[in-house]
């Protein structure tokens, strides 16, 4: 279990560096911590629920069977994204940099690395499903729905974790601290949830925010 | 685990599987599950079959239905313990409570509709649904401290009190799938088709009555 861990913390770590490059070298060393903090305290927290959870749905899975599935699946996540970090690294020090007219190619890294964490996170659940179809010899329902369950409580606790701890990466020209924590974003979201819901019914942007886009003070 | 052993007729063992007869929890067991937590959540969880099997004791039923109880009132009380000091039995309130509100009206319809089931026995059932529901949300307490953790703005206020909602709401609908899933398991469903409904609409009342205990609490 702590080689797995460790495995885990460095793995984060690297890909987090790679993706703080694309800021500065400051955000990039701050991603040594924030990355592996967010997937290990995600872990950590969730861990109560995902043995309830597990024990609910099936009496093959002890809680020593479930914390190893999950952080086995979370080094799996990291693993794949460390194998992806040379790409991001070599793309984030040569993407057009935003300028005075437009973000250059800072959204488009942004996507890449949004599409690569969901793609990894689906093969590490895939991998996970496939220990529990064949070492635990569930079927396949009742795999997808402690998949499903535990996959619903990581997103609950790991999207606001993120939010919280944001920013992993960001526009080179803007700084910003460690972490932003509550503090409201652009359209006045203090929490993730309430951010997702800004983007299906968005409040109307503050007049300080304008001014700030104009240059105005 | 469920510990399950065959019975029935030996020759029969080629022609067809045998039908497994779940062992009921000694007394020793249900003893050890009140200061054992992971035995009592593994007896309410996971090992459905033996529950039933010891709600069908009437010498163990009152053991049993001790368990069941301590699980649901202590389970819930880190989950409390998060909506303020003062507060911490209110969770325990919500289920349990509530079942206990409801509690009267299906053992005498049961009754009336001639469903031969004892009052411990009935009541056993019953209150698994908050025993199940207050397991839930000792598992989902660190989720629901960590999110008021990193939640602290006013404007937040509204999103959290959402989301422990939607936690105490699949709590209860864990506990009402596991009593569904007990039911199955057992001969009870099988003594006529009224059980069934009533059970269904005796649910549908247990519902309304949590959801009007939580605005009562002020948790919903």
């Amino acid at each position: 279990m702590l080689k797995t861990v460790s495995v885990l913390v460095l793995c984060s770590a690297v890909y987090g560096f790679s993706l703080g490059l694309v800021h500065s070298l400051k955000f990039a060393l701050r991603n040594l911590i924030k990355f592996p903090l967010l997937l290990v305290a995600t872990a950590v927290v969730c861990c109560l629920a995902y043995h309830v959870a597990g024990r609910f749905l099936t009496a093959k899975l002890s809680l020593w069977d479930v914390q190893r599935l999950v952080v086995e699946s979370f080094r799996d996540l990291a693993l794949l994204l460390a194998s992806l970090a040379p790409v991001f690294l070599f793309l984030a020090l040569t993407l057009a940099p935003p300028n005075e007219e437009d973000l250059g190619e800072y959204p488009w890294f942004l996507g890449m690395n949004v599409l690569c964490i969901s793609v990894c996170g689906s093969c590490a659940l895939v991998r996970q499903a496939r220990v529990l179809l064949h070492r635990f010899d569930l079927s396949l329902c009742r795999t997808a729905v402690i998949i499903g369950a535990w996959l619903g409580v990581s997103l609950l606790v790991g999207s606001q974790w993120a939010w919280y701890l944001r920013p992993f990466c960001g526009v080179a020209t803007i700084d910003a601290p460690f972490i932003l924590g509550t503090e409201p974003d652009y359209q006045g979201a203090t929490d993730f949830f309430q951010a997702v819901h800004n983007l299906f019914d968005p409040p109307p942007l503050s007049a300080g925010y304008l001014r700030h886009v104009s240059g105005g003070h | 685990m469920t510990n399950t052993q065959p019975c029935g007729d030996p020759s029969a063992q080629h022609s067809a599987p045998l039908p497994e007869v779940a062992t009921p929890f000694s007394a020793r067991e249900l003893g050890t599950a009140l200061y054992l937590p992971h035995r009592a959540m593994d007896m309410v969880l996971t090992d459905r079959q033996r529950w039933l099997a010891t709600v069908g004791q009437r010498s163990l039923v009152a053991r049993l239905l001790t368990v069941t109880l301590v699980v649901g009132c202590v389970f819930s009380l880190p989950y409390g313990m998060l909506l303020g000091a003062e507060r911490f039995w209110q969770v325990a309130a919500l289920y349990l409570g509530s079942v206990l509100i409801c509690f009267p009206s299906l053992h005498v319809f049961s009754a009336f509709l001639g469903v031969r089931v004892g009052l411990g026995q009935s009541l056993s059932l019953a209150v698994l649904i908050s025993a199940v529901a207050a397991i839930f949300t000792f598992g989902f307490f660190p989720i629901v401290w960590f999110l008021s953790a990193t939640m602290t703005h006013k404007s937040s206020a509204g999103t959290l009190q959402v989301i422990s909602t939607v936690l105490l709401t699949v709590s209860l609908g864990a506990g009402l799938i596991q009593l569904g899933r007990c039911l199955r398991a057992g001969t009870l469903l099988q003594q006529g088709r009224t059980l069934p409904v009533l059970i269904i609409f005796w649910q549908v009342l247990l519902v309304f009555i949590t959801y009007r205990m939580g605005l009562h609490l002020g948790i919903v």
